[in-house]
C-alpha cells in the first residue's frame, strides 16, 4: 500500500459499537433531525420560483445519503422516497429548464411525510 | 563435479514461487478482517455490529483515505466499501488497492445506493468482486460476506501451499538446509547486490574428507546423521543473519559469506574445519570422526567483480581451493583467486 502517502491513522468515532439498539436509536434520532431539515426546505422550495443550485446540490446530498443509511437499517420505504429525491434532483441539476423542479418538489413532500410517519422507537418495515 | 553439471540447468528454472512475498512467514490460522468504508458513521456502525455478531474482526473508516491508511497499517482480507464518498469514491479506492502489490488477494465487496445495470458493471470493471444495492436484505449482505471470507480463505489456503512448494523446492530434505536450487537462485542475487553496492562476497566450498569410506564402514544412516551434524556444527560458525550454505551434491556444500573478504573468509573456513574434527558424531553405530576441505574465494575489487560475470567464475574458484585442499591430503583450508576470463 502506499506507505508515505498514509501514514496516520484517525480513530473513527462509532455512536455505540456492537449495540443494536443504540444504533437504532442514534438513526432514528438523525432521522427526526434530517425531517425537520427537509420540511424547512420543502416549505422554502413551496415559495421559491426557482430552485437556487447550492440547494440542489445539498438536497441530492443528503438524499443520498439518507437513502444508503435508511436501506443499512432496513427503512426501505424512506430509502426508495429518498433515491427518488436524489434521482429527482439529479435530474433537475441536469435540466436547463424549470420543468424538473416540480419533481422535486414533489420527491421531497414525499420523503418528508414518510419521515414524519416514523415514530422514535420505529422497527424496519 | 555434480554442482557444475546441474548450473546451466538450474540457471533456467528459477521460479517465481521464490518471490519475496512467499518467504513472508504466513499464519496458519487466519482471521478474516473486514474493513467497512462509508461515510457515514451509522451506516458504519450498524454493518459494523452486524459483521461483528457474525464472526468477522471489523474495522471501520469514514473515507477512501482512512480507508487505504487502514489497509496500510494491518491488512484485511475483505473490504466493504460504499461507492460516493466525498474526495476519493468508492471507484477510486477499488482501482487503488487493485494496483497496489498487496502481500494477499483483497476481496472487495461494493455496497451502493446505485443499482442500474451500468452502475454494477462501472463497479465490476474498476476491480470490485461482488456488487450489492443497498436495502437488500441483511441476510443477503452477510451470506455474500460469508463467499469473501470463503473465497479469502481458500487464497490464504493456496498461498500457504505454494509458500510450502516453494520452501520444499529449495530446502535438502535430509539436512534441512538450502539445497542446490536455492544456491542457484540466491547467489546471483547476493553478488549482484555486493557488485552494486562495491561491497565484498565470500563463497566457500566445503567437503567431507573420505566420506564414501564413512557411509561403507559405518553404513547409510550413520553417514546422514554425519551429514545432518556437519550441517549443525557448520550454522554454529556462520552469522545466520547474513551467512548461509547449501548442500550441492553428496556431501557437498556451499557456504556464502556476504560482506566478507578473503581474510574473513579463512578465518572462517578454520573455525569451521576445527569444529569438524573438534569431536566425533554420535551416530547409531557408535561414534564417527571426521574432517573436511575447503576452497576459499571472494571478490573485493572492482576489477575482481569485472571477472565474474556469472557466478560460476566464483563457485569455480571455490571449487579449485577445494580441490587444492583435497590434493594436498585433506583436513585443510586452501584460497583461490577468481580467474580472469580468457
Amino acid at each position: 500500500m502506499r506507505a508515505t502517502r498514509y501514514q496516520t491513522r484517525t480513530a473513527s468515532p462509532l455512536p455505540s459499537e456492537d449495540s443494536f439498539e443504540a444504533i437504532r436509536e442514534a438513526f432514528c434520532v438523525r432521522m427526526q433531525s434530517e425531517r425537520l431539515h427537509f420540511a424547512a426546505l420543502n416549505a422554502a422550495l413551496e415559495l421559491a420560483d426557482e430552485i437556487p443550485t447550492p440547494i440542489l446540490h445539498d438536497l441530492r446530498n443528503r438524499a443520498h445519503r439518507l437513502s444508503g443509511t435508511a436501506a443499512i437499517f432496513e427503512f426501505t420505504g424512506i430509502a426508495a422516497a429518498a433515491r427518488a429525491l436524489e434521482l429527482s434532483v439529479t435530474s433537475a441539476e441536469s435540466s436547463d429548464a424549470g420543468d424538473s423542479e416540480p419533481a422535486v418538489c414533489t420527491a421531497l413532500a414525499a420523503l418528508v411525510r414518510l419521515i414524519g410517519g416514523l415514530k422514535k422507537n420505529a422497527q424496519p418495515a | 563435479m555434480q554442482l557444475e553439471s546441474h548450473m546451466e540447468e538450474l540457471e533456467h528454472t528459477s521460479s517465481d514461487l521464490c518471490d519475496t512475498i512467499l518467504m513472508r512467514r504466513l499464519d496458519t490460522a487466519q482471521p478474516c478482517r473486514v474493513l467497512i468504508c462509508d461515510d457515514d458513521n451509522l451506516a458504519c456502525a450498524r454493518l459494523a455490529a452486524l459483521l461483528r455478531a457474525s464472526n468477522f474482526d471489523v474495522e471501520v473508516a469514514c473515507s477512501g483515505e482512512e480507508a487505504l491508511t487502514i489497509m496500510n497499517s494491518e491488512p484485511c482480507q475483505v473490504l466493504l466499501t460504499d461507492w460516493q464518498m466525498p474526495d476519493m469514491d468508492g471507484l477510486a479506492l477499488c482501482r487503488i488497492v487493485r494496483a497496489d502489490q498487496n502481500e494477499s488477494y483483497v476481496y472487495v465487496l461494493m455496497l451502493t445506493v446505485r443499482n442500474s445495470k451500468e452502475d454494477l458493471l462501472t463497479g465490476l470493471a474498476a476491480g470490485a468482486d461482488d456488487y450489492l444495492v443497498k436495502g437488500a436484505p441483511v441476510e443477503e449482505i452477510l451470506a455474500r460476506l460469508e463467499v469473501a471470507r470463503r473465497i479469502t480463505h481458500v487464497e490464504h489456503s493456496l498461498r500457504a501451499s505454494n509458500y510450502e512448494n516453494w520452501r520444499l523446492s529449495v530446502t535438502d530434505p535430509l539436512t534441512g538446509t538450502n539445497n542446490l536450487r536455492y544456491l542457484m537462485k540466491y547467489l546471483p542475487r547476493e553478488l549482484a547486490r555486493s557488485r552494486r553496492y562495491g561491497h565484498p562476497l565470500a563463497v566457500l566450498s566445503c567437503d567431507i574428507d573420505g566420506f564414501k569410506q564413512i557411509n561403507d564402514r559405518y553404513g547409510h544412516e550413520a553417514g546422514n546423521e554425519l551429514l545432518r551434524s556437519f550441517v549443525a556444527r557448520s550454522e554454529t560458525c556462520l552469522r545466520m543473519d547474513s551467512d548461509w550454505l547449501a548442500r550441492v551434491g553428496g556431501d557437498e556444500f556451499m557456504i556464502v559469506l556476504p560482506e566478507t573478504k578473503v581474510t574473513g573468509a579463512n578465518r572462517v573456513a578454520h573455525k569451521l574445519r576445527q569444529s569438524y574434527v573438534r569431536s566425533p558424531v554420535e551416530t547409531h553405530a557408535g561414534p564417527v570422526s571426521f574432517t573436511a576441505s575447503v576452497g576459499v574465494t571472494a571478490v573485493e575489487a572492482a576489477h575482481e567483480f569485472e571477472n565474474v560475470s556469472k557466478i560460476e567464475h566464483l563457485l569455480r574458484a571455490a571449487d579449485r581451493g577445494l580441490y587444492a585442499s583435497k590434493c594436498l591430503g585433506g583436513n585443510r583450508v586452501t584460497a583461490a583467486a577468481v580467474r580472469t576470463p580468457t
